[in-house]
C-alpha cells in the first residue's frame, strides 16, 4: 500500500486545511493579531525574530476547534506558509516595497535555519508546517534522484530525523505526524514508532498512517520491546498488541 | 515557602537536585549562561550550550515541575579569548527567544580591555532588546570591579532598575545600595556568602531590591541554599512575608521586566510557610500529551500557565 502523494494520508489524524487553520487562529487571537502571520512575512529581514516571538505575541493556548493545535503553532505555520507563498510566486529575487523576499530556491535553507536556530516550540511548529510548504512529498521509499525537488525533500527528511534524535516527546511526536509519514524511510519510521512507545506517547493520536505503514518488521520490534518490559515486570503499553497481532511471527521470533 | 532561584547552573546538576529543589518549593529558576569550567575554543560550542539552555535543560526542569528560564551572554572570562568573541555576533538571535529573561552573565572577571568591550557591547544589547541585565562581579579585586561595573552601567544608559548586580558581599553591597540597581547575594557552603551572613546584611539593608541565589554549578555549591537562607531569616525573626519578598516576589519582579517569565499558576496559591510538596517518584508519566510541556504529574500539567505575563 503506498501513501497518497498529496493530501491527508490514510490512517492518521487529519491535519486541518489552511482555511480551517486560519479561521481557528483568527477566532483565538481576535482582530488585533489575525493578520500577524501575513504582516510578519512581509518583513523578511525580521523573520527569525518574528518566528521566535509568535508565542509572546499571539499566545500559546490550545485552539478549541483544532485538538492538538495551539495558538503559537498556528501562528508559525501560517507565517511560514505566507513566506513560502510569496516565494513561490517569484522565481527571481523578489523586491517588493524595497525589501528582498526569498525565492522558492531559498526556502529549504531558510526553513532549516529557522529550525536550527529555534527552541523546541519553534522546531515543533516547523515540523508541523512542512506538509503545508511546497516541498514535494515523496513516498516512504525515498529515491531522491527521481524526485522533482530532491534538495527540498532531503532537507525535509533531515529535519524530521533530527527531531527523532531528541528525547523531547513534543518533537518526537511532531516528527511522527504527517511530515514523518511522508519523509521517513521505513527503517527510520519504525524506530520512530518504537521511540514513541518508549517515551510513553500514545501511538494512535501521535503516529500518522500507523495502520498504513505498520509491517512485520515493526511488529517484530514491538514484540521484542514487549518481552523486555514483561521480563522487567513493567507494564506493556496496550497499543502494541493490535500491531503485533496483525502480523504472524516467524517461529524463531517466538 | 515558594522560591524562585534567580541564578543556578542546572546544566551541572543531577536529577536528584531537580527533585530536591521542587521538594523545597523552588517552582521556577533562571539559569544564566556562564563558563563551563573547561574553557571553550569555538563559537559552535557556545551555540550548542545556548541551545541546550533553551531546549534540553528547559525540558529536564519541566519533568520535575520547575519552570526553567535562562539568560544569554558571552561571559567575562571567555570574552578574553579571541576565538570566542565572535559569540557576540550570534547573541541577537538568542535574545529574541521565549524565556530568555535577561542578558547575562556579563561583567568583569579580571577587568581587562577585552572584558570591558564585551561588557559595553552587551549592555547595549540589553537596551536594544528591552531586556534586563544580570551582572557578575569579580571574585578578585571585587570592590574595584563593582565600582567599574557601576560606571559602565551608568554610561550605557540602561535603567538601573533593570540591572541586577550579583555576587555581592558585606564589603561591596554599600556601593550598589544607592544606585537603583538590584542587589544579588550568592549563598555558598563556604565561599561567597553564607545564609547567616546574608541575614546579617539584610538587617542593615532591608529586603527591598534584594535577591538571594544558590549560583549552584559544577563546583562545591548547594542548590538548596535559597531554602537555607529563608529558614535562617525566619530563625532570625523575619516575617514570612519578608522571606516571600526576598525569595519569590523580588526575583519575579526583576525578571518580569523582560515580559518573558512563565510562572505556574499554582505559585499564587503557595503560602509563605515551609511546605513539602510531594515529589513524583517517577518523572516519566505513563502517557504524555505531545502539545504540553513536560510537567511531572497530572496536577501540574493540568494547571494553566501564566505565559509571559508581566508580574
Amino acid at each position: 500500500m503506498s501513501p497518497p502523494e498529496h493530501g491527508v494520508p490514510a490512517g492518521g489524524p487529519p491535519d486541518p486545511d489552511l482555511a480551517e487553520l486560519r479561521v481557528a487562529f483568527a477566532r483565538a487571537v481576535g482582530a488585533g493579531r489575525r493578520d500577524w502571520p501575513v504582516e510578519a512575512a512581509a518583513e523578511p529581514a525580521r523573520l527569525a525574530t518574528a518566528f521566535a516571538s509568535a508565542g509572546r505575541l499571539c499566545g500559546r493556548a490550545p485552539l478549541a476547534e483544532l485538538p492538538g493545535w495551539t495558538c503559537d503553532d498556528a501562528a508559525r505555520v501560517l507565517l511560514l506558509h505566507a513566506v513560502s507563498a510569496a516565494a513561490v510566486r517569484e522565481c527571481d529575487p523578489h523586491v517588493h516595497n524595497g525589501r528582498t523576499h526569498p525565492t522558492r530556491g531559498d526556502l529549504p535553507a531558510l526553513v532549516r535555519a529557522l529550525y536550527e536556530g529555534g527552541d523546541a516550540r519553534e522546531r515543533r511548529a516547523i515540523l508541523r508546517a512542512l506538509p503545508y510548504l511546497p516541498c514535494t512529498p515523496h513516498p516512504p521509499e525515498p529515491n531522491a534522484g527521481t524526485l522533482p525537488d530532491p534538495h527540498a525533500c532531503l532537507c525535509r527528511r533531515l529535519l524530521v530525523e533530527d527531531a527523532l534524535r531528541t528525547n523531547d516527546h513534543r518533537l518526537v511526536a511532531a516528527a511522527m505526524g504527517p511530515c514523518g509519514y511522508r519523509a521517513l524511510a521505513p527503517e527510520a519510521w519504525r524506530h520512530g514508532v518504537l521511540k514513541c512507545v518508549f517515551l510513553g506517547l500514545p501511538l494512535g493520536p501521535t503516529v500518522t498512517g500507523l495502520d498504513d505503514r505498520a509491517d512485520a518488521e515493526l511488529a517484530r520490534m514491538l514484540a521484542g520491546f514487549a518481552r523486555e518490559r514483561a521480563a522487567a515486570g513493567r507494564p506493556v503499553p496496550a497499543d502494541i498488541a493490535p500491531i503485533t497481532s496483525r502480523f504472524t511471527p516467524t517461529p524463531e521470533e517466538y | 515557602m515558594r522560591i524562585f532561584d534567580p541564578h543556578i547552573h542546572m546544566t551541572s546538576r543531577t536529577t536528584d537536585d531537580y527533585r530536591a529543589l521542587r521538594d523545597a518549593g523552588v517552582l521556577a529558576l533562571v539559569e544564566p549562561a556562564f563558563w563551563l569550567g573547561q574553557p571553550r575554543t569555538a563559537v559552535s560550542t557556545f551555540t550548542d550550550y545556548f541551545d541546550a539552555l533553551l531546549g534540553w535543560e528547559r525540558f529536564r526542569a519541566g519533568q520535575y515541575g520547575i519552570e526553567h528560564h535562562c539568560t544569554i551572554a558571552l561571559n567575562p572570562k571567555e570574552a578574553n579569548d579571541p576565538r570566542c568573541t565572535p559569540v557576540l555576533d550570534v547573541l541577537p538571535g538568542y535574545l529574541a527567544k521565549d524565556r530568555v529573561v535577561a542578558v547575562g552573565e556579563i561583567g568583569f572577571d579580571s577587568m581587562t580591555d577585552a572584558e570591558e568591550l564585551a561588557f559595553r557591547h552587551q549592555l547595549a544589547l540589553a537596551v536594544e532588546f528591552d531586556l534586563p541585565a544580570l551582572v557578575h562581579t569579580p571574585h578578585r579585586d571585587k570592590a574595584a570591579g563593582v565600582r567599574r561595573t557601576l560606571d559602565l552601567v551608568r554610561d550605557s544608559g540602561i535603567d538601573p532598575g533593570r540591572v541586577l548586580v550579583d555576587h555581592l558581599n558585606e564589603t561591596t553591597v554599600e556601593l550598589v545600595a544607592d544606585t537603583g540597581c538590584w542587589m544579588g547575594f550568592s549563598v555558598y557552603p563556604d565561599t561567597k556568602m553564607t545564609p547567616e551572613r546574608t541575614v546579617d546584611v539584610l538587617l542593615d539593608l532591608g529586603p527591598q531590591r534584594v535577591v538571594v541565589n544558590s549560583a549552584a554549578d559544577w563546583g562545591h555549591s548547594d542548590p538548596l541554599s535559597t531554602l537555607h537562607t529563608g529558614r535562617a531569616m525566619l530563625a532570625a525573626g523575619w516575617r514570612e512575608d519578608d522571606v516571600d519578598l526576598v525569595l519569590w516576589r523580588n526575583p519575579v519582579a526583576f525578571y518580569a521586566q523582560s515580559g518573558r517569565l512563565e510562572l505556574p499558576s499554582e505559585s499564587r496559591d503557595f503560602a509563605a510557610v515551609p511546605t513539602d510538596p510531594t515529589s513524583p517518584k517517577d518523572p516519566t508519566p505513563a502517557r504524555r500529551d505531545p502539545t504540553r510541556s513536560p510537567g511531572p504529574n497530572a496536577t501540574f500539567e493540568g494547571n494553566s500557565i501564566l505565559r509571559g505575563a508581566r508580574a
